[in-house]
């Protein structure tokens, strides 16, 4: 302290004071004091908050911040342990008490004090300051340790009483609570009542409020409590330990003493212990078998080959087991009764215990025992009716399950109880033992008598006794009942069970019978009365024959024979007849009941199925019905499923593959009928299969090279799913074939039309042009006016035949073409026909030629239409020619017509347009022809077969053609129409 | 003036009546019945017009018209179409084709006569007026 400087706080706001405080301390001898003034006390504790270096505070008591007592209060709450020394202005005593009290270190008054008394009293407040909070200090980490210490004791897990030296319980706690079974406010200030010795480790008994005794072991040791010395007693339950040290000592003893052979082994079967028990029983000493493996000390017999794994894996399976078994030792073969029971515990398995009595002796003799009692035993074990066995001194020594069945008496309730037994009616008892005293006697006897059983109920049996006698000795008696209740109330069950079926018989809907075997009714049920028509009476009258349909007769004899003959007929289809005439058809089984192998009667139940077969048929029919109309449609139908595979298909479209329907059902109808490996695109399948309506769709099939019509239905389920299709596929190649005709023909008839408004044309414009001409007088020749004039002749009369031809092609489109027939020479037709070409050939310098014989017969012909014909065909001829080239018509008779040859060396007919030469509005290639309107061969055709003949054409291009017509020579096979016609 | 006219006509009376109808005009006249020696009349006699029929054997008219438009020397050549194919589709052909004109069957002479004056008229006109661009 005297190195240091000490740090004071001056709290003072008169100036003066501070200053003559200040003067004083600075003249201190002892120590140097570094005095730091402050005028309010708020600057005083914020400095004080701050600076943790002031050693001591001097105040005065009234400052401009503060007045009294209270100063002192809030320095002290600013810094605890920072000496606070008053120096006040007043000498008042009791302030300066109260100062004291608050926790200031001295109340100084100014003016009073010498500089070093000043000084001392400073230094003392701080020593006295430091003093104090030592003080406190050790008194807080004294008090700490005494709580560790407390805790300690409360947590402790072994019980902890603390005794004062006057023996009385100071503490306990929780762990002693309750292994001394009391409350801590019972225990504290009780005496203790063991002896306490610190040091030393006792055993005491503990008797609990219940009654029942623990153990414990008990420390005791020296220790101060609250300031005085006491015993502090540590207590620990060993009650469970004790009582396994008991137990452990008496189960060595009785591993020592049992008398069975004892062995221990671990987990794997290793032999841990062996008593000498089992030394006896094996031969082997326990030194010989520790350590060994069970199986390799002890032969266990197998029965069975592999029964021991058997045996492990059940006994790990289950933790325990027991069999008797048979082990071999040295000593030969012994039964054993064998148990084995794991050691563990919750979580573990340490090892096996087993425990084995030898029962070699116990097993020979239930051996013999069940040998000599098996077959007698099992006799009244068995025997339906109930029996007693009764001793000679009347006690019951067994009962059979029947006896408890039928008089419901159990075993445990009888054997042993004498008579009068409780199975005796009481008003029946004397008479009873009368008969038993009999039986007892050695005579069998037998009664009828009324029985009593548990539940009171009374029953007749018939009760035979037979006593049983061995060395002349009555050993026991036999009792059995004959229990004559059940048969009587069989007996009536029967009746009751006939009636009902009676009963069943009459309301059945079936139709039962009961026929003697020569063939008389002895039972027909409702049904069949109603059924055939006839009244009880009537039936009685009948035989089965009068209702057998004569047609049935012979294979209802057969059926008869064999009913008769105890054949059961299972079934039967017949016709009856009812009283009405009527055939009704039936159906059911035979079969007949004898009584002591005589057949009494058959009995038939049969159903009325006529409705049932005719509905048959109608399906049947309906069925076949459909059938046929599947298969009779031409077109193509098929059922197809959801996956495009054919159901069913119809026998045209089959055939039409030259297939079985059953090598084509199962197939995809895109590949059978497509050639694809996918559902074609458009397929009306599929569309029907999401629209659920009836689709369509025009294909080509490739296969069979058809256009085909396909329609596709859909067939529903009964919740409206679409399950199969129905395909209709129509052949449309002709209706394809002849639409594309059309199409052709509309084609031809507008080419024809545009031909026939320029053939018109053509003519015309000569004729007006030059008519125009010469009416406006620009032809002043006479001569050119001529040759106009004949122009306009020759092309009007062109025009003429034009529109002819026309004529003649609407009369033939319209069917009233005709030709007029007369017999006459038919040459000058031709060569007159022939010369109207002399002129254009000669301009075209063609070489026209004829080679028709003078003689050329005479025929039946329209010699008009005829020369419109070899008109037509030179015509051509001549068009078709160039310059310098031929045309020669011939005429020869040929068998029996006449053959005309039109021959040209010109530029040929184009192999495609052959076929179609003589077709109507055909003309060939354009550019080849000079105008005409596609008519003239079509006409002339029509004209030479409606003689009777044929025309035809051969060509070869570029060498010329060759049109041949035939007309027949009798003038027969035409169609004549001079008398329909007759101003034609 | 004495222009030439090429008639390509097949039939026999409409060439002799276009021919004394032209004539009677004071136009020199050359006939030809087909395609080819119509191409053949047009090279070597230079006609100043044609009048060309359709319905011809062999080549047609559209395709003579054609093939004329196609050689630069005939490409500007008046060509005045006559024929008996009446319909819309065929006159919008020979347009197509390049025909200065076309007249329908049965034409008036007269009418003939005045459209090949007025073609030529045309052609007169034309002509010193591309010389102008081209000198």
């Amino acid at each position: 302290m005297e190195d240091k400087a000490i740090k004071v706080l001056l709290i003072e706001d008169n100036p003066d004071d501070a200053e003559l405080l200040k003067r004083q301390l600075a003249r201190s001898q002892n120590g140097h004091f570094a005095v730091t003034t402050v005028t309010t006390l708020k600057e005083g504790l914020k400095l004080l908050a701050w600076d943790d270096g002031i050693d001591l505070v001097l105040t005065d008591l009234s400052l401009p911040d503060s007045h009294g007592l209270d100063t002192i209060t809030r320095v002290i709450y600013q810094s605890k342990h920072t000496p606070v020394v008053v120096l006040s202005g007043l000498d008042d005593e009791a302030l300066a008490i109260k100062a004291v009290h608050m926790g200031a270190q001295d109340y100084l008054v100014k003016g009073q004090m010498e500089g070093r008394q000043l000084e001392r009293a400073l230094f003392y407040a701080i020593e006295r300051s430091r003093l104090q909070s030592e003080l406190e200090q050790y008194t807080q980490e004294v008090g700490k340790s005494r709580d560790n210490l407390r805790k300690i004791m409360e947590k402790n897990a072994d019980a902890i009483v603390v005794v004062s030296h006057d023996r009385h319980m100071r503490f306990v706690n929780p762990a002693a609570e309750s292994l001394l079974g009391r409350r801590k406010k019972e225990l504290i200030g009780k005496p203790f009542g063991f002896p306490l010795e610190a040091g030393e480790r006792t055993e005491i008994d503990i008797i609990h409020p219940g009654g029942e005794t623990s153990v414990a072991e008990m420390r005791v040791a020296d220790i101060d409590w609250e300031g005085k010395p006491a015993y502090l007693a540590s207590l620990r339950d060993v009650t469970e330990h004790k009582k396994t040290e008991i137990a452990l000592r008496f189960s060595d003893a009785a591993f020592r003493s049992i008398n069975e052979s004892v062995i221990a082994t671990d987990l794997d079967y290793a032999i841990t212990h062996w008593n000498e028990v089992s030394e006896r029983i094996y031969g082997i000493s326990a030194a010989e078998a520790t350590g060994k493996k069970i199986l390799d000390v002890i032969e266990i017999a197998e029965i069975q080959p592999g029964e021991n794994a058997g045996r492990f894996s059940k006994l790990e399976n289950s933790g325990h087991y027991q069999e008797e078994q048979l082990h071999r030792t040295k000593y030969g073969e012994v039964w054993v009764d064998v148990h084995i029971q794991a050691i563990e515990d919750d979580s573990q398995r340490y090892g096996w215990v087993i425990l084995a009595t030898v029962i070699t002796q116990r097993k020979h003799a239930e051996e013999a025992l069940k040998q000599s009692e098996e077959f007698s035993s099992s006799l009244l074990q068995n025997a339906p009716n109930p029996i007693a066995v009764i001793n000679p001194d009347t006690s019951v020594k067994f009962i059979n399950p029947a006896f408890e069945r039928l008089l419901g008496f159990s075993q445990a309730e009888i054997i042993g109880s004498k008579a009068p037994y409780p199975w005796w009616p009481e008003e029946a008892r004397e008479e009873r033992q009368a008969a038993l005293k009999e039986a007892l006697t050695g005579a069998s006897n037998t009664i009828e008598a009324t029985n009593r059983k548990k539940n009171g109920e009374l029953f007749w049996a018939v009760i035979n006794s037979v006593p049983v006698t061995s060395h002349g000795k009555l050993r026991y008696l036999l009792v059995n009942w004959v229990d004559t209740t059940e048969r009587k109330q069989a007996e009536e069950k029967l009746r009751e069970s006939e009636e009902r079926y009676r009963e069943l018989f009459d309301n059945a809907n079936d139709l039962i019978q009961s026929v003697t075997p020569d063939g008389h009714f002895t039972y027909v049920n409702k049904a069949w009365r109603e059924a055939l028509g006839y009244s009880e009476e009537e039936v009685a009258n009948l035989t089965i024959w009068d209702i057998i349909h004569p047609d049935a007769i012979p294979h209802c004899k057969e059926i008869f024979q064999r009913a008769i003959a105890g054949e059961k007929i299972n079934h039967i289809e017949t016709v009856f007849v009812t009283k009405d005439g009527r055939a009704i058809q039936i159906e059911g089984n035979a079969t007949s009941y004898a009584k002591e192998g005589k057949i009494l009667a058959t009995r038939g139940i049969f159903r009325d199925t006529t409705e049932r077969k005719q509905a048959e048929q109608s399906i049947k029919r309906a069925a076949e019905e459909w059938r046929i109309t599947f298969d009779s449609i031409n077109d193509w139908v098929s059922i197809h499923d959801t996956d495009f595979k054919f159901i069913r298909v119809n026998k045209s479209l089959a055939s039409a593959f030259k297939k079985n329907p059953k090598e084509i059902i199962g197939k995809h109808c895109y590949q059978f009928l497509h050639g694809g490996t996918q559902p074609i695109p458009d397929c009306p399948h599929i569309k029907a299969l999401r629209t659920k309506k009836p689709a369509k769709a025009e294909l080509e099939l490739p296969d069979p090279g058809i256009y085909a019509e396909i329609s596709v239905s859909p067939i529903f389920d009964d919740a409206g799913n679409v399950v199969a299709t129905v395909h209709i596929t129509k052949d449309i190649t002709q209706r394809k074939r002849a639409e594309e005709k059309m199409r052709q023909i509309d084609k031809m008839k507008s080419e024809f039309l545009s031909n026939v408004s320029h053939e018109l044309r053509t003519p015309l414009q000569s004729i007006s042009g030059f008519i125009k001409l010469l009416r406006r007088g620009q032809v002043p020749d006479k001569e050119t006016r001529q040759e106009f004039l004949e122009i306009i002749d020759r092309e009007s009369q062109y025009l003429g035949n034009l529109i002819n031809s026309l004529l003649d092609m609407s009369r033939l489109e319209s069917g009233r073409f005709e030709i007029n027939k007369r017999p006459g020479p038919i040459r000058d037709t031709i060569v007159d026909a022939v010369r109207i070409f002399e002129g254009l050939a000669r301009d075209k310098e063609i070489t026209l030629t004829e080679d028709i014989p003078e003689n050329l017969p005479e025929i039946e012909a329209d010699s008009e239409r005829l020369r419109q014909v070899v008109i037509n065909l030179v015509g051509n001829a001549i068009k078709f020619s160039d310059p310098g080239g031929s045309v020669t018509v011939k005429a020869e008779r040929r068998n029996r017509e006449l053959l005309f040859q039109i021959i040209d060396r010109g530029i040929g007919i184009p192999e495609e347009a052959m076929k179609h030469l003589f077709e109507r509005f055909y003309r060939a290639e354009d550019k080849m022809v000079r105008g005409g309107a596609g008519l003239g061969l079509y006409i002339s055709k029509q004209i030479v077969e409606a003689h009777g003949g044929r025309i035809w054409a051969e060509s070869q291009a570029d060498k010329g053609s060759t049109f041949s017509f035939t007309l027949p020579l009798n003038g027969k096979g035409g169609k004549t129409h001079e008398r329909e016609n007759p101003g034609h | 003036m004495n222009e030439k006219i090429l008639v390509i006509e097949d039939d026999p009376a409409t060439s002799r009546l276009v021919d004394y109808a032209l004539r009677h005009e004071g136009y020199q006249v050359i006939t030809a019945s087909n395609g080819l020696v119509g191409i053949r009349k047009v090279q070597e006699e230079k006609p100043d017009l044609i009048i060309l029929d359709v319905m011809l054997p062999g080549m047609d008219g559209f395709e003579i018209c054609h093939r004329l438009r196609s050689e630069p020397a005939t490409a500007e050549l008046p060509i005045l179409m006559l024929s008996a194919k009446a319909q819309e589709i065929d006159r919008n052909t020979g347009v197509k084709v390049g025909a200065d004109d076309y007249l329908a069957k049965p034409a008036d002479p007269s009418e003939i006569v005045s459209r090949v004056g007025s073609l030529l008229a045309r052609k007169r006109s034309a002509a010193p007026a591309r010389e102008k661009v081209n000198g």
